[in-house]
């Protein structure tokens, strides 16, 4: 499906990934944003589920995790 | 066949977004699943909401859930707050379906522990279907079961698929097929693809996911190398040819979603690996099949609501508590046994006396790195 480029840019921005552009390169979106504020956080910050500092999608839900 | 959606199954997590982003910039990416009870609700950034938004308006977003425990014989007012989340996310994001996870957690804690079987019995069915009852009254959509990869005898392994059809039948539930989970008991009890895959209600699947895993040893004289569900590596081979040969099985498949933790996305040969897995998967859910079915979704929602009372059972939810704290607190599979063999789930309808030693080892490893 495909995707605005002001909503990949959104993308770039929010999760900080400047570094993905290069691999994509598409035209209207730039690589040299300013570091957006971190919003992508840990599972501890907003879950409650592990330990500060584990990322989050470490899941139990398959049950052989 | 109606169309297949290539899905991702994308979280909040940094390196999971950067391997997902070319694919997603190349419009590659059919549709989205999303662990809608990961996150705090209000803490959704705006940006994520957007790209979540913008598959939903294409009724291309399935919620995924993890920690509703369909299960478990006693009920939480997490579970209630849990539905409430749900009616909430549903009414801002419509998700084409919701799906949740077959077993009960182990963790006392509503956002603690690691899903297990249950006896196969009238008294679990009574409760599950009574929790996806539940669940479908939050939603307007259809609600759907995944297969648990973790299994403690052949025996469960064995009938889990007609269980699950007996489950989904009363709510018109669908399957979501994983079939790394299935590859996990081909492996861990020696069963023979052709038959496991046609031991479950395949035309009630709508949904497959297909992940990696890992390999463990446990230290059991006599054991087998035990393979998990860690989503923490590439595809193998096995899956895709398992998915090649579920796909044209399943008449009234809409999504194939690939699963993989962020976390493990750690190198860029990682994340290319990734991609190409997705894309692999993407053109076996492209080839033309010989299958007919309807191109419409012909899902009707249930006409029987639930019980004002949730279905509870006390000796049940005992039993689950008795196990869990075994499970988390045994040093070692002849610890665990032994007060396995002294507690009531002994000569019961747990079935502990069949129980495999390597699985048992493995149970113990999951409920302890979750507890």
């Amino acid at each position: 499906m495909k995707l605005s480029k002001a909503l990949l840019q959104a993308l770039v921005v929010g999760a900080s990934l400047q570094s993905c552009v290069a691999l994509v390169e598409p035209e209207d979106i730039t690589p040299d944003i300013p570091k957006a504020e971190q919003e992508v956080g840990t599972c501890s910050e907003h879950t409650g589920n592990s330990d500060p500092g584990e990322p989050f999608f470490d899941c139990p839900a398959c049950g052989m995790g | 066949m109606a169309t297949i959606h290539a899905t991702l199954a994308l979280n909040l997590q940094q390196p999971l977004l950067a391997a997902a982003f070319p694919l997603l910039a190349a419009a590659e990416v059919d549709a989205l699943e999303w662990s809608f009870d990961t996150w705090d609700e209000k803490a959704i950034p705006p940006w994520f909401e957007e790209v979540l938004l913008a598959f939903a308006q294409q009724r291309r977003l399935v919620g995924h859930g993890v920690f509703f425990s369909i299960f478990s014989a006693r009920w939480t007012p997490a579970q209630a707050q849990w539905l409430q989340q749900l009616r909430r996310l549903h009414e801002r994001f419509s998700f084409d379906h919701i799906s949740e996870h077959f077993g009960f957690m182990t963790g006392a804690d509503f956002h603690k522990g690691a899903p297990m079987s249950v006896p196969l019995t009238e008294t679990t069915l009574h409760i599950g279907v009574d929790r996806l009852r539940r669940i479908q009254d939050a939603v307007t959509c259809p609600v759907g079961l995944e297969n648990l990869a973790f299994a403690f005898s052949a025996d469960d392994v064995a009938r889990q698929g007609a269980f699950m059809e007996r489950l989904l039948a009363p709510i018109n539930g669908f399957l979501i097929l994983d079939l790394h989970n299935l590859y996990c008991q081909l492996h861990n009890f020696r069963a023979d693809a052709t038959r496991l895959l046609a031991s479950y209600p395949l035309h009630l699947v709508r949904e497959i996911h297909i992940s990696g895993g890992s390999w463990a040893t446990p230290p059991i004289q006599g054991g087998t190398i035990v393979r998990r569900d860690t989503h923490d590596s590439q595809v193998p081979d096995e899956v895709f040819a398992l998915l090649e040969m579920a796909i044209p099985l399943c008449p009234n498949l809409r999504y194939v979603t690939l699963e993989q933790m962020g976390s493990s996305l750690n190198s860029e040969l990682a994340s290319a690996t990734f991609r190409t897995d997705f894309q692999r998967m993407k053109a076996l859910a492209n080839l033309p099949t010989n299958i007919t079915s309807s191109a419409t979704d012909t899902w009707a929602a249930p006409a029987t609501p639930f019980q004002a009372d949730p279905a509870t059972d006390e000796a049940l939810f005992q039993q689950q508590r008795t196990l869990a704290t075994i499970l988390e607190t045994s040093p070692d599979v002849a610890t665990a046994k032994e007060r396995l063999q002294q507690s009531s789930l002994a000569q019961s309808a747990w079935g502990i006396e069949k129980w495999d030693d390597t699985m048992l080892h493995t149970a113990l490893d999951i409920a302890q790195k979750w507890a």
